[in-house]
């Protein structure tokens, strides 16, 4: 009996030390509010843009299915100069940059695209899916915290990890990449400019063959 | 103009409001928006509530703490969004099995649920390697980094290699409205 006390004491600690009253504010990097503001946006999203199902993803990689890309293109054409000015203008603080660990990217991504194969999901894409009702994601949960068990216990830590972490190149974007980035930043422009030349030159491109697509088959019908 | 009862917004505007949440996230929260930390978090839960004093002594759960943090709130607030959304347009519906995956791999349920498990474990490894998920990957290239493009790069490589090996002969999706 006091086993299952001891586990209730510390779940009534988890859930105090959760909702103590710094996070229940609305702005802040740690504000509860904010982030179920921000994932319900990010749902609606999701959902309204069919990145909740399993069709979407292994349809991808089936090279059958072009939503991400379509999105991303757009989402990388608008998003790129917003984040820009935004923080140029000062309407934003410091934008969080990853270490540049090229050795961990790689075999981090290449796992990560395994795994998405597999079930069609990721995280985000998993929770908007269990919004819309597909209840296998439940059983995706279960093995992420597993996964996340089994990094603690034997990957933290390890040579394994110290291999992967060895070659850090620090805070690396774009413009420090050709050197001009550690003069200043605005050095950034002329990158987002030649990735916005290139989006838009996708996204004609991918209207050229809606429309190509469209009339052949107004023709057939 | 944001119609909730509609099925699909044009993808133009999806992209849009995707950089726009981002941007509200930099904006109210310094950071992008990300919810794969709450699985460390709710491991670290699981190894608190059993075995306390293995989750003092682990490095791991000193950096991945058991709280509901901003990102378990992200993560809620998507299975929110999605679900009002879904219902909405009339397109909540209980399953188990994707349609194309019932294409490819069989009725199976059991086989579904294996492989959604085993795709979980990878997942949660590959993602703690690199603190990152394909959410993270979308910050990283929006703020000009070739973190995110050689991430993206891996992913794809893995992503279609392992689809042509698992799905084989099934490979080929029934076009479906």
């Amino acid at each position: 009996m006091t086993y299952l006390t001891s586990i209730g004491n510390r779940f009534a600690e988890i859930l105090q030390s959760s909702f103590d009253s710094s996070v229940l504010t609305v702005m802040g990097s740690q504000s509860l509010i904010a982030g179920l503001l921000i994932g319900f946006l990010l749902g609606v999203v999701l959902s309204k843009g069919a990145m909740d199902r399993y069709e979407t993803v292994s349809g991808m990689f089936r090279l059958q299915n072009w939503t991400f890309i379509r999105v991303g293109m757009w989402l990388f054409f608008f998003g790129m100069p917003l984040v820009f000015f935004a923080q140029k203008t000062q309407m934003i603080g410091s934008v969080p940059l990853p270490d540049f660990k090229p050795l961990a990217l790689i075999i981090a991504g290449y796992l990560f695209g395994t795994s998405m194969a597999l079930s069609g999901y990721c995280p985000g894409i998993g929770l908007a899916a269990l919004g819309r009702g597909s209840i296998d994601v439940l059983v995706l949960f279960g093995g992420l915290v597993f996964g996340n068990l089994i990094f603690a216990e034997y990957i933290y830590g390890s040579d394994f990890m110290s291999l992967l972490n060895s070659i850090n190149l620090g805070k690396l974007t774009f413009s420090k990449l050709f050197g001009l980035g550690y003069i200043s930043s605005w050095f950034e422009l002329p990158v987002i400019a030649g990735f916005g030349v290139m989006f838009a030159m996708m996204i004609f491109a991918m209207t050229l063959i809606d429309g190509f697509i469209k009339s052949l088959s107004k023709r057939v019908s | 103009m944001f119609d909730l009862k509609k099925k699909a917004w044009p993808l133009v505007w999806i992209g849009f409001l995707f950089a726009a949440v981002e941007v509200i996230s930099l904006f109210v929260s310094d950071r992008f928006v990300g919810s794969s930390r709450s699985f460390a978090e709710m491991a670290a839960m699981i190894v608190y509530l059993f075995n306390p004093e293995h989750y003092a002594a682990s490095e791991f759960f000193q950096e991945y703490e058991a709280q509901v943090t901003w990102s378990a709130m992200v993560a809620l607030g998507i299975i929110l969004g999605s679900f009002v959304s879904a219902v909405r347009a009339g397109k909540f519906r209980f399953q188990a099995l994707p349609e194309m995956w019932k294409d490819s791999k069989g009725n199976s349920v059991q086989k579904r649920l294996f492989w959604v498990f085993i795709s979980g474990v990878l997942m949660a490894i590959s993602i703690r390697i690199v603190s990152g998920c394909t959410l993270s990957m979308i910050g990283w290239t929006m703020a000009m980094t070739p973190a995110g493009w050689l991430f993206m790069g891996s992913l794809w490589m893995g992503g279609i290699l392992t689809t042509f090996l698992f799905y084989n002969r099934g490979l080929l999706a029934r076009p479906r409205r």
